[in-house]
């Protein structure tokens, strides 16, 4: 994280994730009470958290900040769940990429309130777009070197570009699971796994098409 | 609740929206065009299109006294319809429940006659000042500006224009905003017919025409596409914007359906949820194509793009064991 977005000169990422698990159960009372987070006012948070202003404010720059530091830990352990699928060293079986992604995203299925908190907050502040953005660059990078490997073993389909394929996985993913699911409901988590598996297994893993033949 | 007074025109809100851009302040008699809407339905519709307004300025342009307006408002909070939001220093009202602020906007974007009677006049002057505008406003966007940060001064003396002849065509800044997304995603809907007009003669060559068309449609709007995404989930702006995106969906729903019927496209797959999803991630891909990009390497998105439709939706894979659980 650059120097801009952190706390108080003397917060370290650890101090700063530690108060973040303090508050951050208290930002999701609140929401569950029915105060969206906009309106969240900062006494009223510092109350529910039972923390004192001079403390929160070492740590943070403001109540985005928190969701920021939150956010970013929770794609670490996300990160560590991305190896269910890509680690994955040949052909999968539908059902078990559908555990691997489910395995992607069911820890956000707690946070989705915060989510789309976060997902607001991106479209008025450029840091925590950015944020998002990076995170998802990291995951198209994964993704590609996992696309490289199973062409080069013969499991993932041969004529498909990796860089511009896991572009276009990745944004699906993200952008599906933002508008479908956060933003307007349609979906539940399961309903998400089951449709994003179905896409990705097509796109990348299903055999027996006669069409790579027939590229342009 | 009000919302069971408030009826909506069904099926009938053909987009002639373009034609018809309301203004800010409603002459008493403009209200009459709109004539479906209850009184509280006037409020909402009006909050929805500027939720800076205050009650005593809706209540004086609709007539109703200023208590009455309070106690909609106040109604509407309470029902969850509405939230007060803050920025900065300003309070807003903003109308959460996006499917009633979609029909509202889509009411009175229908109903309202356009004010500034010379623009309707001349629609191909006003075609010319929005491409204008739109090139300067993208120029702007590129350079790093927000669209907040723009102002219409700024916007006007780089092309030359006068604050009268815009201000005869545009309310304000969003509006000129909301024309402009509107015709840009009017113009990607179009190009992705090419794609959803194909029927079981389709051959992976027209697929890849099809989606090289929208790619290059889509290049040099990168900045436009972002301003959309970032304007406020209840804004005049994203109803527009997520109709549009609805519409095209629907487009994409109704060829994978007529795929399945007629064996060109894979039986198993959900047709409704998978157009939402191809809709949404093509959103976001294709509004991350810098405007510089070369052929070959927009050549390359596309070509990524038609190998995921053709392997996803068309080529022969064995359907049975694909099926997901």
């Amino acid at each position: 994280m650059s120097a801009e977005t952190s706390g108080g000169p003397a917060a370290t990422e650890e101090q700063r994730r530690e108060l973040s698990r303090v508050v951050i159960p208290a930002v999701q009372r609140l929401i569950a009470s029915g105060v969206p987070f906009a309106e969240i006012t900062m006494s009223r948070l510092l109350a529910e958290a039972g923390v004192t202003r001079y403390r929160f404010y070492s740590r943070f720059r403001d109540k985005l900040d928190l969701l920021n530091v939150w956010f970013l830990e929770l794609n670490e352990t996300s990160a560590q769940d991305h190896e269910a699928w890509l680690s994955i060293d040949e052909r999968p079986d539908p059902a078990a990429l559908r555990d691997a992604i489910a395995a992607l995203f069911v820890p956000y299925e707690p946070f989705s309130t915060l989510h789309a908190a976060l997902y607001d907050a991106a479209t008025v502040d450029p840091r925590i777009a950015a944020e998002i953005g990076s995170i998802e660059s990291v995951r198209t990078a994964a993704l590609c070197a996992h696309i490289r490997r199973g062409q080069r073993d013969g499991w993932i389909r041969p004529a498909i570009h990796p860089q511009e394929t896991a572009e276009w996985i990745v944004a699906t993913g993200s952008r599906t699971y933002q508008r479908m699911l956060v933003a307007t409901g349609e979906l539940s988590t399961a309903e998400f796994v089951d449709l994003y598996a179905e896409f990705v297994w097509g796109v990348l893993y299903a055999d027996g098409a006669p069409s790579d033949g027939d590229r342009p | 609740m009000y919302s069971d007074r408030i009826q909506m025109p069904v099926g009938n809100a053909s987009p002639s929206r373009r034609q018809a851009r309301p203004e800010r302040h409603y002459a008493p008699d403009v209200v009459s065009h709109a004539p479906l809407l209850s009184p509280a339905g006037h409020v909402l519709a009006l909050i929805a299109r500027d939720p800076d307004a205050r009650a005593g300025d809706i209540a004086a342009t609709l007539g109703l006294s200023e208590a009455n307006v309070r106690r909609v408002i106040a109604d509407h909070l309470d029902a969850g319809h509405l939230e007060r939001r803050r920025t900065g220093s300003r309070a807003s009202l903003v109308l959460v429940d996006s499917e009633l602020a979609r029909s509202l906007t889509r009411v009175l974007a229908t109903d309202a006659p356009r004010g500034g009677g010379e623009a309707n006049d001349e629609p191909s002057r006003r075609d010319e000042a929005r491409a204008q505008l739109g090139a300067a406003v993208e120029e702007f966007l590129e350079h790093g500006a927000s669209f907040a940060e723009l102002s219409v001064e700024q916007l006007i003396r780089s092309v030359g224009m006068s604050r009268s002849t815009f201000y005869g065509l545009f309310r304000d800044k969003d509006d000129l905003l909301n024309a402009l997304i509107e015709d840009l995603m009017r113009e990607l809907s179009n190009a992705a017919r090419r794609w959803t007009d194909l029927d079981a003669t389709l051959t992976k060559q027209d697929l890849h025409l099809a989606m090289t068309h929208i790619a290059t449609v889509q290049r040099p709007h990168r900045r436009l596409m972002a301003a959309a995404a970032a304007s406020p989930e209840s804004s005049a702006v994203r109803a527009n914007y997520n109709a549009i995106m609805d519409e095209t969906r629907g487009r994409i729903r109704d060829h994978i359906t007529r795929g399945q019927r007629e064996g060109f496209v894979h039986a198993h797959l959900d047709a409704d949820r998978l157009a939402g999803m191809l809709n949404w991630g093509a959103e976001l891909r294709l509004s991350q194509i810098p405007p510089d990009t070369d052929d070959a390497k927009l050549n390359r998105i596309s070509e990524s793009l038609t190998d995921l439709l053709w392997n996803l939706l068309y080529s022969g894979r064995p359907p049975a064991e694909a099926k997901a659980p």
